[in-house]
């Protein structure tokens, strides 16, 4: 079945059309919501509540192709996991100097296991992760974010920076790891 | 333009494969919005059983470790070091029994017998060091002014009680026992720091009257 008439039987609350969406999307987004949300259970709940808003505004939803379906749906949970995080973790981040861009082997990434990378992110601090996974994962722009987290572009930018820096340590001290072994 | 090293990132997460998760569970969630989430009831759950578990495990790390029974010497038992024992003031802890009614001659056999005082605590009888009560001399007969009178005994008796009515001993809580979070030094007196006093006075008895 194609995904345009999946739509549309799901739009006429067909509850097996319903479960195919679900089981055809549900583990991309499960992966999506634990970057955002680190614990499992939280991410669980996340999802259960994206699902329920994309059934009941996919009548709305006007398809095109695939992987804007996709994006469409990834919105809506980050959406959800970044009301969570504004319900549920300050974002009061103090604006700090743009760190300066520092050499850094990308060889290293392909090293290193994609799982490894994952698990790096998730255990980035919260305003970090958060950034780093709107902007350089999902593509908002520092402007967007800075609304969605009601923070300033510069801290939005700084924790961007800082992320980077960060996650780069970690990765090269696990690759230099990975080279003597 | 996107930064390289987030370029390679997401390339790299995009490989990923799906993670397992709690598919039917988070199914049944969408379908009924009514039903709780597992971490309402697992909370919860976890909270409740961790708590009756050090409950049950306090209660028997609580259980003293002696029991006094009618047949065992009061004398050989010490004091739980975790139980708050009240010494009793002079005349709560003077020991009489009653209707000791005795001849002229028990009344040696009765001084030479071990003196065993047993002093009323809060909850049960415990007992006091060995040395804080001496024994009780011999009483010596009153010369009768009738002899239809009744006999009558007269004793002097010294009592060791210290001056302090309440000793608080070291009680650990329960949950000091069970994560050894007790470490504040604890100046209070305990059994092994208690040492009998000399003899604070001496009391006379009331005689102990014979009836015919």
């Amino acid at each position: 079945m194609t995904l345009s008439a999946l739509l549309d039987r799901c739009r006429a609350q067909d509850a097996k059309a319903q479960r195919l969406l679900y089981e055809r999307y549900a583990g991309r987004l499960f992966r999506v919501a634990q970057r955002y949300m680190k614990d499992r259970m939280e991410a669980e709940d996340r999802l259960v509540s994206t699902f329920q808003k994309i059934f009941v505004h996919l009548k709305k939803m006007e398809y095109k192709d695939e992987a804007s379906t996709w994006l469409w749906m990834k919105r809506i949970l980050v959406n959800e996991c970044l009301m969570e995080l504004r319900r549920s973790a300050n974002f009061t981040m103090v604006p700090e100097q743009e760190a300066a861009e520092q050499s850094f082997d990308y060889n290293i990434i392909d090293e290193i296991a994609a799982e490894t990378i994952h698990t790096l992110i998730a255990e980035l601090p919260i305003g970090y992760r958060t950034v780093f996974n709107l902007v350089a994962l999902e593509g908002y722009s520092h402007a967007e974010v800075a609304e969605q987290l009601q923070i300033s572009e510069g801290t939005s930018k700084s924790q961007l920076n800082k992320a980077r820096q960060l996650l780069q340590k970690k990765l090269q001290t696990l690759g230099y790891a990975a080279h003597i072994r | 333009m996107p930064h390289t090293f987030d370029e390679h990132i997401r390339q790299r997460l995009e490989a990923l494969p799906e993670e397992p998760f709690h598919s039917e569970d988070v199914w049944n969630r969408i379908e009924r919005p009514s039903r709780p989430s597992r971490r309402r009831w697992l909370v919860p759950l976890g909270v409740g059983t961790a708590a009756v578990l050090g409950i049950l495990v306090g209660y028997l790390l609580h259980q003293p470790t002696t029991e006094v029974t009618k047949t065992t010497p009061l004398l050989s038992k010490a004091p739980d070091s975790s139980s708050s024992v009240r010494i009793p003031s002079v005349n709560d802890s003077v020991f009489v029994q009653p209707n000791v009614v005795r001849s002229e001659k028990q009344v040696p056999l009765l001084a030479s017998a071990p003196v065993e005082p047993v002093l009323v605590t809060d909850s049960s009888l415990r007992a006091m060091p060995a040395v804080a009560i001496q024994p009780t001399p011999i009483p010596e007969p009153v010369p009768r002014a009738h002899p239809a009178e009744a006999e009558t005994f007269e004793a002097t008796v010294t009592l060791t009680i210290p001056e302090t009515q309440t000793v608080p001993l070291r009680k650990k809580s329960i949950l000091a026992r069970l994560f050894r979070a007790d470490k504040r030094p604890d100046t209070r007196l305990r059994w092994q720091d208690f040492q009998a006093p000399t003899s604070v006075g001496k009391v006379k008895t009331d005689s102990i009257k014979h009836t015919h």
